[in-house]
Formats: structure tokens, C-alpha cells, sequence
């Protein structure tokens, strides 16, 4: 057995049957980390005296058949913007370089609670916005990871750790997501608790997942969602799940090689029963990044208007344009924004009076050379409208890189999504790794 | 879109700019600037009325 080689679900398993010893887990992964992180950096912190001592612990408590919860002695990685207690958590700045919380953000908290172990603090880009961090990607480290999350991406697809946690206010799940050949979820905002995370626009944030298999989503989500995820949207029935592809606008922003992996998946997805339309988007559609980035702007902003005057040179100069370019904007015209993005979320969720899922391609192509994290713009109409979203690997381009596709669901239909998304990956049966 | 207006629009941004960060700065800036005043100038010409909350 290769324990790095195990999802999330089939290490809890083995745990739970005594197949598995935790400690024996992380000794594998750290085994793997000394292997491969010195071409993938995807950590900025790892513990291991404290990791170790947990897994101990979890091991004691497993052989007495005492299981925390669902995560029991399942190693995490949490994205370098959450607070851990007592373990740095630097946001990826200089900044905060011997920034040490004395609480655990929300999300960990849940993760402990459900048996996990907090394996150590992944690399963001640099105060979670678009100036990279050291993070390579695994499938060919001259090509970026995407970001924000970078390193919650990379270390999961590099079998450093089974999933990790992530946050997107634009495209920085969805986007690593597809990149590093792994899935991905950005929930609902209000599904899963912010607090205690580093913000760069509040009304935007959301944490997110990163896993290889979407049966593991669903267990985690389980285990950090803040209300229960009805059966009633879980359910699908009888009836034949209707698959809504949008080309308008995303594929005009695509390469032809994703482009033609979708309409393949499309003619799959209809000769197995599922039922699949083309879908066009509403006329507000068009505003979305005019919308998107005023509220960007203006809440980074208010965020850093303090920290940039104190800390100057700890900011990228894209984050110090975005900043100061929203210093520009009037509160009136941000709040302008804030309520024309209440006509998009309303417009937008009438896509789905005729639809289930939506399908859209996971990013523009594979995942560029060079340190810039690639672009966005998948991502950004679905973060906008708070719905939530999955990415899932789809092929492998022509040079070797991950392609990913991206399903999307109305505002709390996770259940729904993750069913669908479990008969899509069954369909899509990608089983490639990086070759690290 | 009204040109005029986001030309207007963006020479109020730019001189909002000298005024926070200097001359050199708000130069940096000018073409992002002219790209955020096409944005505010589309928001702005949304029709939303008092009472049009969803």
C-alpha cells in the first residue's frame, strides 16, 4: 500500500478497519514531502514534532476504536490566510512573517472537531491576490500552479496530503483547481464559515476544497458545512438530470483543445441518460466583471488602507494597484455595485428553471508558464453570483498539463451538485497523475 | 457607452490619483484608470430605480 497514493475516503476507511495507522499515515506523507517539496513548494509551514505527536495521539484512540469523527487522523492542509492557533499563519506577505494566532479559524476548528490533523500551512500568493508565491505546478514545475490557494492545489495533486483548504474571491480555487488536475469546490458563501481568514473583499470570500476524488468533497463539506445539506436537494429522482452547457462568453475565452474535450464530454453526458441543452446567459451577463471588480476594489480597499501605508513593502504591485485604484471609488458607486450584483444573482438564478448543473470549461487551456497565476475569468461569474461550484479533471492537454471542466449548481444545491459530479467523474474516469 | 462621459469619468479618476499618491504614480496608473471608468461608467448607466430591489 501507498498511503499517499490513498483519497481522503479510503484512508478513513482503512483507519477505521485498523488497516491504516495514523501515524504510520503521516510518516508516509512527510516521506513524500522530503521527496518532492523542494520542486513543487506548496508549504510554508509544517510542523512535524506537533503533527507527529497528534497522529500519535489519533493512533492511541483509534486502537480503542475511539474515532473523533469523520476525519480521524486525516492530514489537512490549510491555505497560509487561516488562522491556526499557535502555528504562524502568514498570508503569504512579509508582513506577517511571525504571525502567530491565538485561535483557530472556524474552518479548522471544524476540521479538528471531525478528527482531522492540521498538517501544515499552504502557500498563498502574496495577501491572497494575484503576485505569485514560490509554488510550482507538479505536472511540470515551469508552469504556475494558479492561485491564490496555490500551494492548497499543488500539495494535493503532488500526493503531499489527501485535501486541503483553499479560499476564492474570484477564480483562486476553481482555477488551481483545474490546473493541478484535482477537484475542487467553492460552496455558497454562507455554507461554510469565513471567519478567521485573512479577507482581501469580504462579500466575495469563500473557502474551498481541494481533493482527488468527489466523494471526498462531500465528506469534508460534511464536516465544515455550518447548516445541514438537505436530502431533498441531494435526491434527484427518477428524472433525467438536465446538464446545461453555456458557451457564450466562455468558450469564446477558451482554447480549441478544451473546447472539443467539452462537446466530447457533452455527447457522452446525453448517451448516458443524462440530458444535455445548450444554455444561453442573461443580458446583465455582460456586467459581471464591472460589477466583480468595483466591489474587489473597493473592499481591498477598506481592507488594506491601513496595512499598505504601514507595510508598504510588503505588498506586489498588483495588489498595490488594486488597492489604490479602489481608494478611488466613491461609496455611492460602490454600493451601486452591491445592489446591481443583487439583479445578477437573481437573473443568473433563472438559469436554472430549466437546467440542474451548468458546465463550463475549468479554465481558459492548461496552465500557463512562468510565475503570473493565469486568468480568472471561469471563475468570476459564478463567485459573483454565489453559486456554487466544482471543478473536476477532465483530459490532459497536448503538452502533458491537466484540462478541468467546472459544474455549477443554484445557491445551497451542493447535494445536488456533488451527485451530479460523482456521475460525471465516473463518466470522465481521469486517472492520470504528475509524473513528480 | 457614452465616450464622453467615460473620457470625462476617468479624468476625474486620474485627478483623484495626483491627489492621493503624486503625479508619477497616477501616470503609472492611467490605463488601468481608463479601463475602471469604462466599468463605473456601465454600472452607472444601469437603469436601477430606488425601489428595484430583488
Amino acid at each position: 500500500m501507498n498511503p499517499e497514493a490513498l483519497t481522503l475516503t479510503e484512508a478513513a476507511g482503512k483507519i477505521r478497519d485498523g488497516a491504516l495507522s495514523p501515524l504510520d499515515y503521516v510518516q508516509a506523507l512527510f516521506a513524500r514531502v522530503d521527496a518532492v517539496e523542494s520542486r513543487v513548494q506548496a508549504w510554508t509551514t509544517i510542523d512535524r514534532e506537533g503533527v507527529l505527536a497528534e497522529a500519535r495521539q489519533m493512533e492511541a484512540e483509534a486502537r480503542r476504536k475511539q474515532f473523533r469523527g469523520p476525519l480521524h487522523g486525516i492530514p489537512v492542509g490549510v491555505k497560509d490566510i487561516f488562522y491556526t492557533k499557535n502555528l504562524k499563519t502568514t498570508m503569504g506577505s512579509t508582513a506577517f512573517a511571525d504571525f502567530v494566532p491565538t485561535y483557530d479559524a472556524s474552518v479548522v476548528k471544524r476540521l479538528k472537531n471531525a478528527g482531522a490533523i492540521i498538517m501544515g500551512k499552504c502557500v498563498t500568493t502574496i495577501l491572497v491576490f494575484l503576485d505569485p508565491g514560490p509554488t510550482r505546478n507538479p505536472w511540470n514545475t515551469e508552469h504556475t500552479p494558479g492561485g491564490s490557494s496555490s500551494g492548497s492545489a499543488a500539495s494535493v495533486a503532488a500526493r503531499m496530503c489527501p485535501v486541503s483548504i483553499g479560499s476564492q474571491t474570484v477564480g483562486s480555487v476553481g482555477r488551481p483547481g483545474a490546473y493541478n488536475g484535482v477537484v475542487s469546490v467553492m460552496p455558497t458563501q454562507s455554507r461554510v464559515n469565513m471567519a478567521g481568514a485573512f479577507p482581501l473583499a469580504w462579500s466575495l470570500d469563500h473557502v474551498g476544497i481541494f481533493s482527488r476524488s468527489v466523494a471526498d468533497i462531500d465528506v469534508m463539506l460534511d464536516c465544515l458545512s455550518e447548516t445541514p445539506m438537505p436530502s431533498h436537494l441531494r435526491r434527484t429522482d427518477n428524472r433525467k438530470i438536465r446538464i446545461g452547457i453555456i458557451k457564450d462568453f466562455f468558450f469564446d475565452k477558451t482554447d480549441a483543445d478544451t473546447r472539443g474535450k467539452i462537446d466530447a464530454l457533452a455527447g457522452n453526458l446525453s448517451n448516458s441518460g443524462f440530458q444535455v441543452t445548450l444554455v444561453p446567459v442573461p443580458s446583465i451577463f455582460d456586467l459581471h466583471p464591472a460589477i466583480l471588480r468595483t466591489i474587489v476594489r473597493s473592499e481591498a480597499a477598506s481592507t488594506h488602507q491601513q496595512l499598505i501605508q504601514d507595510k508598504s513593502s510588503a505588498y506586489g504591485p498588483k495588489l498595490r494597484d488594486l488597492v489604490q485604484m479602489g481608494l478611488l471609488i466613491d461609496a455611492g458607486t460602490y454600493l451601486r455595485a452591491r445592489r446591481i450584483r443583487r439583479h445578477y444573482q437573481r437573473d443568473m438564478a433563472r438559469l436554472f428553471e430549466h437546467v440542474d448543473v451548468l458546465v463550463t470549461p475549468g479554465a481558459p487551456g492548461p496552465a500557463p508558464s512562468g510565475m503570473a497565476t493565469g486568468d480568472p475569468v471561469m471563475q468570476a461569474p459564478w463567485t459573483l453570483a454565489d453559486f456554487p461550484t466544482m471543478t473536476l479533471p477532465l483530459a490532459l492537454a497536448s503538452n502533458g498539463l491537466p484540462l478541468g471542466i467546472q459544474l455549477t449548481a443554484a445557491p445551497l444545491h451542493e447535494g445536488l451538485l456533488l451527485e451530479v459530479a460523482k456521475g460525471i467523474e465516473e463518466i470522465i474516469g481521469f486517472k492520470a497523475k504528475p509524473n513528480l | 457607452m457614452d465616450s464622453s462621459t467615460v473620457a470625462n469619468l476617468a479624468a476625474e479618476l486620474q485627478r483623484r490619483a495626483v491627489e492621493k499618491f503624486g503625479t508619477e504614480r497616477a501616470e503609472a496608473l492611467r490605463t488601468d484608470l481608463l479601463q475602471m471608468a469604462r466599468e463605473l461608467e456601465a454600472l452607472h448607466t444601469y437603469n436601477i430605480g430606488f425601489d428595484d430591489e430583488p
